[in-house]
């Protein structure tokens, strides 16, 4: 077995964790998001969440920061964001 | 069948909020999986409770009623008696809930036991509560911590609506609350709690219930 260390991973808690969520460009899917996320990651700031759609407009992005606190705390809330059906991806 | 499929609702009467507060904080961080699901149903002395990213500028003038901080998302809002406070305190990932189905759930139950009353409330697509004419009747505020929710739902039925002129609610200036007391004056409230439980677990689909008036340790 190898003993070689991994890359250093996240460290926890993160503060200013980027995230950037990708879907399709409708109204309501900021707020969607913003549902989702705030329950995770109560700290987010409502007002410093950014939203920018793609050239052809067919794609919305939402980006905020959060406090990360546990791995497990970022895989709920992928999980959670995949599961509207709405997130094509979240990065 | 299993513990999963088991939901024990505690109806709790009016409490102060902090001690509660405490109380699901601890429920949740050492629930396992052997823990049941709860549901707490009660009321709230009169507090102002704001979200952890909530704006200081939303609480305009609360007077002489405590302002608590607390670990939900979301912003400022207001619970005393005459309101309907439930808690739910759900293992998601044993129910296979994501959040959203959660939200929805709770927003169903509550358009379908207000329908009961004859009142026509809707959720929103992009704000979390339930609506209506375009007055706010029922707050949502969860959170999630180790794929377990907590928080809820307050729901207003017959309380003094008037701390809410003191505070923008949930960050929105000119937010007007309603209650199902001013849209149906006469309506009999007794059964209110008892008939949104039924809804909710039906929904979220448990097979037995056990009702109790006590806290436990």
């Amino acid at each position: 077995m190898s003993t070689e260390p991994k890359a250093p991973k996240i460290e926890f808690p993160h503060p200013d964790y980027p995230i950037k969520v990708i879907g399709d460009n409708a109204h309501d899917f900021k707020g969607m998001v913003v549902e989702i996320v705030q329950v995770h990651a109560p700290d987010l700031d409502i007002e410093q969440v950014t939203v920018q759609e793609s050239g052809n407009g067919n794609y919305s992005s939402v980006r905020m920061r959060i406090t990360a606190t546990s791995q497990e705390q970022l895989e709920n809330l992928h999980q959670d964001l995949k599961a509207t059906g709405r997130v094509k991806m979240v990065l | 069948m299993t513990l999963a499929d088991q939901l024990i609702v505690r109806e709790l009467g009016l409490q102060p909020y902090a001690p509660i507060w405490q109380r699901m904080q601890t429920f949740t961080n050492n629930r396992t999986a052997d823990s049941r699901d709860e549901i707490w149903l009660l009321q709230h002395e009169p507090v102002f409770t704001q979200g952890q990213a909530g704006k200081a500028e939303h609480l305009i003038n609360p007077g002489s009623i405590p302002v608590v901080q607390v670990d939900r998302g979301g912003q400022v809002t207001y619970h005393g008696p005459g309101q309907l406070i439930a808690y739910l305190l759900l293992d998601l990932r044993r129910r296979k809930l994501g959040v959203r189905d959660l939200v929805d759930i709770i927003e169903q139950s509550i358009v379908a036991v207000l329908a009961d009353y004859g009142i026509n409330a809707y959720p929103k697509p992009d704000a979390p509560g339930v609506y209506v004419d375009e007055r706010k009747i029922c707050s949502l505020g969860l959170r999630i911590r180790r794929g377990c929710s907590f928080h809820g739902l307050a729901l207003n039925l017959n309380m003094d609506l008037e701390p809410f002129l003191r505070i923008n609610p949930c960050g929105y200036a000119g937010l007007e609350m309603t209650q199902v007391q001013t849209l149906v004056p006469d309506a009999d409230l007794a059964q209110l709690p008892n008939n949104l439980v039924n809804y909710l677990v039906k929904k979220l689909g448990y097979n037995q219930i056990t009702r109790t008036p006590i806290l436990e340790d």
